[in-house]
């Protein structure tokens, strides 16, 4: 289990605290966010409007459904006032006059917001270690990379700084460093939870995501935050199901579990990570799921698909970051030369191969052989997992092939770091839910996570699922 | 025709429209607001927003979709066109690339006597940028993003333009449809009708034209004309002295009069179009395909045919009643009420227009209502009042109090208290008495001066008469004479 | 694929990004490894598949046609890098005479 001190699901903390629970939750925060500093899970921390926030819920009668929910958000979610940088130069001294949509509910529902997560450039890494302030750390062992990109989020719920954080996924940046730090990591239906105030990477891959140590307290975000927003024209306009009630409700359900072949089968796949997913197959073949091997031939290809589409719709999501209207600027005596400089100077490199990548694939020239490729395997894909789901509840295989990886172990083969998300980008890439869970551990005491995908609108399943399984 | 060489001309006009928020962003906007005073995250392309498109801007396409005769798209989506320039401020705009709303239209406009059609090859949603200004600082470019994101349809048109004169006629073609539809002001000074002209020509004897140049910047009417004139001029020179025409995108010196090449470099516009994926394909409804096919105001060419072939008016009839759609929209209302076109025409073309000019007003503004004219129209006609008396006193009481009752009105001023039969024939005897070398003209056979006896009787009775009183005692009274 | 100079720079220039030095040669390397790992697609028959330019389930529903309240003049121009009480500023745009 844990090695760490960490906060219970919120409804049991406002049980055993009572009135005074936000304070002391606060407190607690606080003293372990100072205590874990050298892992450097947080940019800014939030110390007096947290503690002022807590002393008024502590005085409010009425409890609002997350009464003193201490969260972490992702430096690339948009917070009222607050400094938004998505960890990069190139947004230095830019602060965000308005919060997104997910924030502001959270904050109406009686969350405290205690600080910005530490991540990825731009939401662009698998460790976290391409951040304008230095990588965060994995607490199991702070050589190792947390994961990325929201890797400050993930080390926060880890070490009890935070009950939940806000991450966003991209193609795994919240399932895979949920993974490596041996926590919850749920990414919603794509169009669930709305992307306005999230800082676009690749438009039609990102959701944001929840960390937690469990699954009652993603329920309850989910309860509050989730459901159409009118600034975001790709969130879902069906109603959202009672997420709470849902995982209460369903959970002696029995499903019909699909293991991914290809996935167990891989080449990179670490030994300890196969022992696990053959225990757990086991584990719920006694509770009483129904599991059956099932291929998804694609795998392969999704990877190269993710590259082409994520990278394109990011090079022209990141065109904005010119210096002209907010964030860094470089002195420059031409508009041509500000424009090169301040892109060149504020972006790392990470960020821009990816611009580069994406301007290739999209190019005149190109653009078939790359673009229109991808956008047709894409729907391959879809086709075939929505096949896949009619017979299957839901799909089963390891969140990464492999435990954390030493900080600088991809430093000269970039590329190389891609294939880390080859089992998360499945889920990105169809727009379907997926979770992972912390159910696993490897010889040297590193986390392992396994993880769950259901089809697209069926995330209360998926967590009423998953809060089985941690009873 | 400029000798023997033929001017090839395609069009692409920006509308913008006059919604009242933006296209993708929440915003208001309005003409000659203070600088930066009507933006907002979306608009300004702060981190972490998103675009929502208006819903108005479909409706208003739509409406010009159908008034163009075009394949309506049904379902379509937005594209991302990709550039770097300090008005636009996402790095790129959105606009539509493949699924442009509608494709294959034509709009008539008219040239002299004749109408000409124009093919439209699409028409696409897209938004406006925020604006730049060069010459105010010598050292920087100042950016003013109010404009930032104001819906603009782009309408291309196949190159069926042969000269400056049809291109002048059908751009205002063009912003009388869209004023006409209500969905923009169409001011080529403030911007809301913009043009950019592509021009080529083809050479004497041959039949394709040469190196199309394209010529931004035109800033009104005049100057549209003036820019290919030259342009064609320029064009013809280079070929007959035995040059080509580069391929190029050309400026408009309004003070100069001429052309000048713009810097931009061809190869390196690669706008890497895509599919927008910030929003979800739109779809448009059965329900409001149908409900703007009601909406739509018939057009210049419909009514022309209409005034021209069905109604039978004149040239000149339908050219008044098409030159102002409004006129038009008025001339119909009126029909309803009284189906006489020719006599509601008459009061149209004569004491209305002359109101109108008076005041300068337009009909919008006219006080009395197209039902009111229908009734002083069948007033005359019926000869409760004579035309004269009606057009004058009438028209003008009705003016200064547009909610009397005609017929009202015109037993308050006993307007047809018809003399009697007596005083009749004293007015005629005394007018008959006047014109003593006439009547005996009359009696040699020139019986056209009836008119005139009649004419200055009626003169005499202040039209307060039965004309055709007037005209039987006249004829009574001459017959006597012999 | 390999990436030469000229496209490099041709992208590069698209993408407003400046690439020197080692950098530059690491880049050429790096993307020619993407493309090579993204070529693999190559592999799929897709000929008679429609591509997925939208991943949502659902239609555009719009909105309607109501101003919200603007973004602060004070705030927009504080934002930026350099302003002054009304316009934001940029150096000029290169041979803006020629324009």
């Amino acid at each position: 289990m844990s090695k760490f001190k960490t906060f219970p699901s919120l409804w049991r903390w406002l049980e055993e605290r009572g009135p005074k629970a936000p304070l002391s939750a606060v407190n607690i925060a606080l003293k372990r966010i100072e205590q874990f500093r050298d892992l450097n899970a947080f940019i800014d921390v939030w110390k007096e409007e947290a503690q002022q926030l807590a002393q008024q819920l502590v005085s409010e009668k009425r409890k609002k459904p997350l009464h003193g929910l201490i969260v972490g958000v992702k430096d690339n979610i948009a917070v009222a006032g607050k400094p938004l940088t998505a960890a990069s130069k190139i947004l230095q001294g830019y602060k965000s006059p308005f919060s997104a949509t997910v924030v502001e509910r959270l904050q109406e529902a009686g969350a405290i917001l205690i600080g910005r997560n530490n991540c990825d450039e731009f939401a662009m890494g698998s460790g976290n270690e391409y951040s304008y302030y230095g990588p965060a750390r994995n607490p199991y062992n702070p050589d190792l990379v947390p994961g990325g990109s929201s890797g400050g989020s993930a080390v926060a719920v880890a070490t009890g700084q935070v009950m939940v954080a806000l991450g966003s996924d991209t193609g795994g940046s919240v399932r895979q460093p949920a993974a490596y730090c041996g926590v919850i990591g749920y990414k919603p239906t794509y169009g669930l939870l709305s992307r306005y105030g999230l800082i676009a990477f690749a438009s039609s891959l990102d959701q944001i995501g929840i960390l937690a140590n469990n699954v009652e307290d993603i329920a309850a975000v989910m309860s509050v935050a989730a459901g159409k927003d009118p600034m975001d024209a790709t969130s879902t306009p069906s109603k959202t199901p009672n997420f709470v009630e849902e995982i209460i409700d369903s959970r002696q359900r029995k499903f019909k579990i699909g293991v991914i072949t290809e996935t167990v089968e891989h080449k990179d796949l670490h030994p300890d990570m196969a022992i696990a997913m053959e225990k757990w197959i086991s584990i719920l073949s006694k509770k009483g799921h129904e599991i059956e091997y099932v291929s998804l031939p694609l795998l392969d290809y999704l990877v190269p698909m993710y590259q082409i589409i994520a990278t394109a719709e990011a090079s022209a999501n990141l065109s904005r970051y010119d210096g002209v209207r907010y964030g860094y600027r470089a002195e420059a005596d031409t508009l041509e030369e500000m424009y090169i400089k301040t892109r060149t100077e504020g972006f790392g490199m990470e960020v821009k191969r990816r611009i580069m990548m994406g301007t290739f694939v999209l190019s005149s020239g190109f653009y078939d052989a790359y673009y229109m490729r991808a956008l047709k395997a894409r729907r391959l894909l879809v086709n075939y997992l929505n096949n896949l789901f009619k017979q299957y509840d839901l799909l089963m295989l390891p969140t990464t092939p492999a435990p954390a990886f030493p900080i600088g172990s991809f430093a000269q083969r970039p590329v190389e770091m891609y294939l880390v998300d080859v089992f998360t980008v499945i889920a990105n890439l169809a727009g379907t839910p997926a979770i992972s869970l912390p159910l696993a551990w490897s010889k040297d005491g590193l986390p392992l996570g396994i993880q769950f995908m259901s089809k697209a609108f069926d995330d209360a399943k998926l967590l009423s699922f998953s809060a089985s399984l941690f009873n | 025709m400029v000798g023997d060489w033929k001017p090839v001309i395609g069009l692409e006009i920006h509308i913008q429209l006059k919604t009242r928020s933006k296209n993708f962003s929440p915003e208001g906007y309005e003409y000659g607001a203070e600088p930066n005073t009507l933006t907002h995250p979306v608009s300004l392309a702060y981190p972490g927003t998103l675009p929502v498109v208006n819903k108005k801007v479909v409706e208003y396409a739509t409406l010009l979709a159908l008034a163009l005769n075009a394949e309506i798209r049904k379902t379509f989506h937005f594209s991302r066109k990709n550039y770097f320039y300090p008005d636009l401020p996402k790095g790129y705009q959105i606009t539509q690339y493949d699924t442009p709303i509608c494709e294959n239209g034509y709009l008539h406009f008219k040239i002299g006597k004749t109408w000409k059609k124009v093919r439209i090859l699409r028409v696409q949603i897209e938004e406006d940028t925020g604006k730049s200004i060069h010459d105010i600082d010598p050292f920087y470019t100042l950016l003013d993003f109010n404009r930032a994101g104001v819906p603009l349809l782009e309408l291309v048109t196949a190159p069926d333009i042969n000269s400056p004169e049809e291109a002048q006629a059908f751009l205002v073609a063009v912003r009388q449809l869209v004023r006409h539809l209500g969905i923009s002001d169409g001011n080529m000074e403030e911007g809301s009708l913009r043009c950019d002209a592509n021009i080529s020509l083809i050479p004497p004897g041959e039949d394709k034209p040469g190196n199309r140049v394209e010529v931004k910047n035109l800033n009104s009417f005049r100057f549209l004309r003036k820019a290919l004139e030259y342009e064609i001029e320029r064009q013809r020179q280079i070929y007959e002295s035995g040059g080509t025409v580069e391929r190029e995108t050309r400026g408009f010196d309004a003070v100069k009069g001429v052309t000048f090449p713009m810097r931009t470099k061809e190869e390196l516009h690669d706008y890497r179009y895509f599919p927008e994926p910030d929003m979800p394909p739109y779809e448009l409804s059965q329900e409001l395909l149908e409900g703007l096919k009601h909406k739509m105001p018939p057009l210049p060419f419909q009514l022309w045919k209409r005034y021209t072939e069905e109604l039978n008016l004149s040239e000149k009839e339908a050219e008044f009643l098409i030159e102002d759609l409004d006129i038009s929209r008025f001339f119909e209302e009126a029909l309803k009420s009284y189906n006489s076109p020719k006599s509601i025409l008459k009061w149209l073309m004569g004491p209305v227009r002359a109101s109108l000019n008076q005041n300068s007003i337009s009909i919008e503004q006219f006080p009395l209502s197209p039902q009111i004219i229908a009734k002083l129209a069948q007033i005359a006609d019926k000869e409760i009042v004579h035309f004269t008396v009606a057009s004058q006193k009438l028209f003008r009481e009705l003016l200064k109090d547009p909610s009397k009752d005609p017929e009202k009105l015109i037993k308050e001023l006993s307007l047809d208290q018809k003399a009697d039969d007596s005083s009749i024939e004293d007015v005629v005897r005394s007018v008959l008495q006047a014109f003593p070398e006439k009547i005996e003209q009359y009696h040699k056979g020139k019986t056209g001066l009836l008119g005139l006896f009649i004419g200055e009787s009626m003169k005499k009775l202040k039209g307060k008469a039965d004309p055709r009183k007037v005209k039987e005692t006249v004829l009574k009274l001459l017959n006597k004479e012999q | 694929m390999e990436i030469n100079d000229d496209l490099l720079d041709k992208l590069a220039f698209l993408a407003r990004l400046r690439f020197s030095g080692q950098d530059r040669e690491r880049l050429k390397q790096d993307m020619s490894q993407i493309i090579d790992l993204v070529n693999k697609l190559n592999e799929l028959n897709l000929d008679e598949v429609e591509p997925l330019t939208h991943i949502s389930q659902h239609l555009q529903e719009g909105r309607n046609d109501e101003p919200q309240n603007p973004l602060d003049k004070r705030i927009v121009l504080e934002n930026a890098p350099l302003s002054d009480s009304d316009y934001i500023k940029v150096p000029p745009v290169i041979n803006k005479s020629e324009e």
